[in-house]
């Protein structure tokens, strides 16, 4: 219990505590074969064949057709980002429970097929990311089928 | 919007929005706002029969707050439900009201919205929406400055203007708003020198975390007419959203503000809105934000609103005035911060808003939500009776 006095010198109570929540969540079969891939250092999407579209990372039904999913596809290794972020300001992954080191980066990308997406940059200078440039994926030495194998996405050499 | 009777407002009431509030808890808090709508309204609790009660409850950590409230509304026995939709939870929560007393299911009907932030981990919480097989690993939450990054590219250093000068004009509002949070004395070389969030997206940018609560009360227009406060009545609203699937590649699918005006402007004549709306409250989580979703509500795709800005056409003395409270930036309590924009819409209509009052009459006022997942709720208020 910490006691703190207000302005006028009254004791104001609070309880400090911290929480922690073990979590486990199931993969399903669709987000399970996505995740098994990225161990080969494969990103996979599906495409509706009502609309063509094709949803990175892959869903089951595409939300605005509401049909099931036609197909599989195998996604270029290479995207090009379309905006980004770079924060400076701390949170808590809620993955992990740990603090995020500042800053990061999170780049809004697109795939050549058009599949929009969002992942961490590694270039964390704003005057070196630019809307239209090409980055490429770093993948972690090992591998277990989680969203951590994937580290991030990198500007390309030009 | 095709509605089986009349909805008015009938009465507001807001506690005073600060950083601060370690002495009251979260039932407390919501008290002072319930007692004020009730002063307000000249109701007594027992006559009201429903209540909607909403918050992010992921951000305090407690959940079904709305079990413990009814030492703070009166709940014990009642009708209502609790909502939780992002941002929005405030404008949902009038929605809802709407609809159980256009309905007929009720005649008096009770929204709460409240957000105790200094209590919990509202970052921690916004990205617990996130799928937790992929996108939770790297959502940011809302600190984002993607809006700044494509305006900038787009339109250059005036939007880097424009943003702080928004921030400015924010800050001179809410001075003259006693209850916002946020009430600072600061130029656009201030907003400017503030540190870097995400960048553009700088700490003055950025909506503050407040403690606050907000509670209207809405009547059928048979009860209303037995209640003395002037009446405010609810011509329309609309929800658009897009859930996870939002997607930055195709920057025309995001514009749920647009596609909200659009209906709202459509079903009900508007063809000017900068001249036939008196005021618009709008959801402004950030002035990056503020100053791109002005263009979107008011259909300006060449920037036209930068201008506006700089010009002071949305100052409470301009044009087309926007947030006379001080806005979102000012003043965040997260679950009430959307039905503070109704409410502050309806005051104005009743011009009883104070030092911030709009110094004209006003007619119709608009008020927006909005949430992470692009999810927009836009309000359309009048001091006359809708032709429905």
């Amino acid at each position: 219990m910490a006691t703190k006095t207000d302005k006028e010198g009254r004791e104001l109570v609070e309880i400090r505590y911290e929480m922690g929540i073990p979590g486990t969540f199931a993969k399903g079969p669709i987000m399970g074969y996505f995740l098994e891939k990225l161990k080969e250092k494969e990103l996979w999407g599906t495409r509706c064949g009502k609309c063509n579209n094709v949803i990175f990372p892959p869903r089951v039904l595409c939300p605005k057709c509401m049909v099931d999913m036609a197909e599989w596809v195998k996604m270029e290794d290479f995207a090009h980002i379309v905006t980004f972020d770079v924060v400076h300001f701390p949170t808590i992954n809620p993955l992990t429970g740990e603090m995020r080191p500042v800053p990061y980066t999170s780049l809004f990308m697109v795939f050549p097929n058009g599949a929009g997406f969002f992942h961490f940059g590694i270039e964390h200078d704003p005057e070196k990311i630019k809307p239209g440039k090409k980055v490429v994926p770093v993948w972690a030495d090992k591998r277990e089928g989680r969203p951590a194998d994937l580290l991030g996405w990198v500007l390309a050499e030009e | 919007m095709k509605k089986t009777r009349n909805v008015a407002i009938a009465g507001v009431g807001q506690t005073k929005h600060r950083g601060h509030r370690e002495d009251v808890n979260l039932a407390e808090l919501v008290s002072e706002a319930v007692e004020e709508v009730l002063a307000d309204s000249m109701v007594d609790l027992s006559d009201i029969d429903a209540i909607v009660h909403g918050n992010m409850e992921l951000f305090e950590g407690v959940h079904q707050p709305d079990m413990w409230h009814v030492i703070a509304d009166g709940g014990y026995g009642k009708a209502g439900y609790r909502i939780t939709t992002g941002g929005t939870t405030g404008t949902t929560l009038v929605s809802a009201a709407d609809h159980l007393v256009a309905s007929g299911m009720h005649d008096l009907v009770l929204a709460i919205g409240f957000e105790k932030q200094e209590e919990g981990m509202t970052t921690t919480g916004i990205t617990n929406m996130s799928c937790p097989l992929w996108d939770r690993e790297v959502q940011t939450g809302a600190i984002t400055g993607t809006t700044g990054v494509i305006m900038m590219n787009k339109f250059g250093q005036k939007a880097e203007e424009a943003a702080a000068e928004l921030r400015v004009l924010m800050a001179t509002n809410a001075r003259k708003n006693f209850k916002a949070h946020l009430r600072l004395d600061i130029t656009r070389k201030d907003v400017l020198d503030s540190r870097v969030l995400a960048w553009p997206l700088r700490l003055l940018h950025m909506c503050p975390e407040s403690n606050g609560a907000c509670a209207m009360l809405f009547a059928s227009e048979e009860m209303a007419k037995k209640l003395p406060q002037k009446k405010v009545w609810m011509h329309d609203h609309v929800t658009i959203h897009r859930q996870e699937f939002f997607d930055f590649a195709h920057l025309e699918d995001l514009n749920t503000h647009g596609e909200a005006a659009r209906i709202i402007y459509t079903r009900n004549g508007i063809v000017n809105p900068i001249k036939q709306i008196g005021v618009f409250e709008m959801y402004d989580p950030s002035s990056w934000w503020a100053l791109d979703w002005l263009g979107k509500f008011l259909f300006m795709e060449n920037g036209e609103q930068i201008d506006m800005v700089l010009n002071g056409d949305f100052a409470i003395d301009g044009k087309f005035p926007v947030n006379p409270s001080g806005g979102v930036v000012s003043t965040n309590p997260i679950g009430a911060t959307a039905i503070i924009r109704v409410a502050e819409a309806a005051l104005q209509i009743r011009g009883d808003a104070d030092d911030h009052q709009v110094p004209r009459d006003i007619n119709l006022a608009l008020a927006s939500g909005f949430g992470g997942t692009f999810w927009t709720v836009l309000h359309l208020l009048g001091k006359d009776k809708p032709n429905h």
